[in-house]
């Protein structure tokens, strides 16, 4: 590792003392000189012995200052995002097993061994080595050992299998067995890390007398239950805040505390001495301990103690039950935030059915809805509103597929417009106005009224950018000079279909833009070509309007196709109409109306869409290229377009095409 | 007559024992950091740890499970 610097001289022998002056050797001095010379090279050697001391000081500390604390804090700061995913695993696994991990400082007793026989006897020593350290090592943090999450992950606690290696967590399990639930009693009562840390805070700042009290009456259980219990907990540590505000508080009170959570994390037997412990720790999302009785899941007059556990989920009158909306416990885990899900307040669990433990805390993967997502879901209380309430929640959705989804997010199949809503309420209300005012600005395509439809073309071609519905569907290709039909990013536009494909016809009627539509009817049907060929786009409109403005399009089109014919890896279009950026989210811009030509060539699932094929052909009818096991200007009508002012001959459409005809006029 | 060099020569233990105090108090910040980031990255052992154990278990299942469809 230092073989790029300069190597570090090993230091001199250290002076020994010695009582004979002859044999003192000292490196810088004159023997021959006179005593006194000699002393005062002795003086000087020792100042510049000080300086160089003095100089390596002030080394360190220049590399301290300016390399080391930036470079610890640079690392620091980068690791923050894995922190924060870390957070969010361990929480996600104690929702797995129905636990809780404590997170705290320092120094790790998680049993690493990967053997399941060795992770008892590992975790067994540990609890025990854990005691030890609570009793011993009051004041110093500790950081919870992984045994806790042993406990659901065990085989010997689901399966209680007669096996050596599980019998001897089944032994240990039986205090919870007892319990008629697999999951462990005291797991319940935990609260989230959060709340506990905010509780250990305010007890610390004020009730130091109270905690002690406790604290006897706690003792007591906890010397009782440590056998049995020590099986499911392991180490029980402070959590980070304590270790500052513990030092303050002294030694003592802290070492109590330390008992009051080990017996906090212990209990096993009762669930309700939990509330003798610790009665000063406010709950305001308390995972209270569920009673035998308030089995959601057990039908009400079954023995609950009969329960084997085994919940067949298909039957619906087991589930959970009506108060509580979520069909499962472990939909718990999303905090409902819609105004509906009254029942679930935050404050108390009165409104939650019996049984059931409050919601926890929302994966700090999602982020909060935000008050326009909230007031969306407003939106719809009436006719009018629901259809803005559709076009901005489409809006919302398209915007999200063009940014970059994150991968936690998509993987978590968080893909509905709640995501990163803050982004897509900032773009909405341009893109609501644009439906209102008509223009031919970019708007997302998500108007599923046949109205909006028809005022979006009817009016002028509405320059619509292409917007990806879902990135799976649509595939960069290379990019489309021309833009008979736009790639719209019409998620919900497959309603306006048959809208688009009837008064196409009475729009255009000598638009030869048409063909594409009419007898795209087959590719039409297929969802992922409403993106292109839903909605006209200006070059449409302007080849039928205008031939020079079609022309001049197609003209400059073909001049920067040559440069565009190799991007086939979905980068983004340098047209030079080109003003609008696929997949790039929400286009807004007016000039993109103009900027057809920059659209991307969108593969679909089904294929290149005709529309897309007749602007390729537009663009490379010099080229000469194949489509579909074609020639590309053989069977599209796009050469109509072209070929009356370039000449090409029109070749023999296939059948499909002849619709066409009669709308080229 | 040794004035001159110890004059000096206290000149300079005053600056070493600046300099060494400032490190010091740098060691002291950079032994803060260190105890954060050891702090931060302990969530991160046990989330490392909890899938390690989760993916042991699954697989003990699977080799189990595997056994009774085999048998």
């Amino acid at each position: 590792m230092a073989d790029a610097r300069k190597p570090i001289a090993p230091n001199p022998t250290r002076w020994k003392p010695s009582n004979d002056p002859s044999s003192i050797n000292v490196p810088g001095l004159d023997r021959d000189a006179s005593v006194t010379d000699q002393i005062e090279q002795i003086e000087q050697l020792i100042t510049i012995k000080l300086q160089n001391i003095d100089e390596n000081f002030a080394k360190i500390h220049n590399v301290l200052a300016s390399q080391i604390l930036p470079a610890v804090k640079r690392y620091s700061i980068g690791t923050e995002p894995v922190r924060e995913a870390a957070k969010f695993w361990t929480s996600f696994y104690e929702r797995a097993a129905q636990i809780r991990i404590p997170t705290y400082d320092e120094h790790s007793t998680v049993n690493e061994i990967p053997s399941d026989t060795e992770e008892v006897s590992n975790e067994e020593e540990q609890e025990q080595t854990v005691q030890i350290d609570n009793t011993q090592d009051g004041p110093h943090d500790f950081e919870p050992s992984m045994a806790q999450t042993e406990s659901s992950f065990m085989p010997g606690q689901d399966a209680f299998s007669s096996t050596p290696a599980t019998t001897r967590g089944a032994t240990t399990m039986d205090s919870f067995a007892s319990h008629g639930s697999n999951e462990p009693s005291w797991a319940n009562s935990m609260e989230s890390p959060l709340l506990r840390l905010k509780s250990e805070i305010q007890n610390f700042s004020t009730d130091d007398d109270s905690i002690i009290t406790a604290t006897g009456s706690g003792s007591s259980s906890i010397l009782q239950q440590t056998p049995a219990p020590d099986r499911q907990d392991s180490t029980i540590l402070p959590p980070s805040t304590t270790k500052s505000t513990g030092k303050s508080k002294g030694k003592e009170p802290e070492l109590l505390r330390n008992v009051l959570r080990h017996n906090l994390y212990n209990q096993s037997s009762d669930e309700f001495t939990m509330k003798g412990v610790s009665p000063l720790k406010p709950k305001a999302k308390p995972k209270t301990p569920v009673p035998k009785e308030y089995n959601p899941y057990l039908s009400p007059g079954t023995d609950s103690s009969n329960w084997t556990g085994v919940v067949d989920l298909r039957d619906p009158s087991v589930l959970s039950p009506k108060k509580y909306n979520h069909s499962s416990k472990a939909s718990s885990s999303r905090v409902p935030k819609t105004p509906t899900h009254d029942s679930d307040d935050d404050d108390s669990f009165d409104g939650l059915p019996q049984g059931m433990s409050p919601p926890v805390l929302m994966s700090p993967a999602r982020p909060p809805r935000t008050l326009a997502e909230l007031g969306l879901q407003k939106l719809g209380q009436s006719p009018s509103k629901q259809a803005a309430a559709r076009i901005v929640k489409d809006i919302v959705r398209d915007v999200q597929a063009n940014s970059g989804y994150k991968p936690s997010r998509s993987y978590y199949g968080i893909t509905d417009s709640h995501v990163e809503s803050s982004m897509s309420t900032v773009q909405t209300p341009p893109s609501l106005s644009k439906y209102h005012r008509g223009e031919t600005s970019e708007s997302l395509a998500e108007d599923a009224s046949l109205d909006s439809m028809i005022r979006r073309v009817g009016l002028d071609m509405p320059s619509r950018a292409g917007l990806n519905s879902t990135p799976g569907l649509r595939l960069r290709g290379a990019r489309q000079q021309q833009a008979p039909a736009r790639t719209y990013s019409d998620s919900s536009a497959e309603d306006s279909f048959p809208a688009i494909s009837a008064f196409t016809p009475n729009y255009m009627g000598d638009y030869q833009g048409n063909d594409n539509l009419s007898s795209d009817s087959d590719s039409l049907d297929m969802d992922d070509e409403v993106n292109n060929t839903a909605h006209p786009s200006a070059a449409f409109l302007m080849a039928s309007q205008g031939r020079p403005g079609a022309d001049d399009s197609f003209g400059s089109s073909n001049h920067s196709s040559d440069s565009l014919d190799e991007d086939v890896g979905g980068l983004a279009p340098i047209h030079p109409f080109g003003g609008t950026v696929e997949d790039d989210g929400f286009d807004d811009e007016d000039d993109s109306y103009d900027t057809q030509q920059s659209e991307l060539q969108e593969e679909t699932v089904f294929g290149v869409p005709p529309a897309q094929r007749l602007r390729q052909e537009a663009l490379r009818q010099q080229e000469g290229l194949r489509m579909h096991g074609g020639d590309l200007l053989d069977d599209t009508i796009g050469v109509q377009i072209v070929a009356g002012d370039l000449g090409v001959d029109e070749s023999p459409t296939p059948a499909a095409w002849n619709g066409g005809s009669d709308l080229r006029g | 007559m040794e004035n001159p060099h110890a004059e000096r020569q206290a000149v300079l233990l005053e600056r070493i024992l600046k300099n060494t105090s400032k490190c010091t108090e740098m060691i002291l910040e950079l032994n803060h950091c260190m105890e954060e980031i050891l702090r931060a990255n302990s969530s991160v052992k046990t989330a490392a740890e909890l899938a390690t154990k989760y993916r042991k278990n699954v697989q003990y299942n699977l080799e189990a499970t595997k056994g009774n469809l085999g048998s």
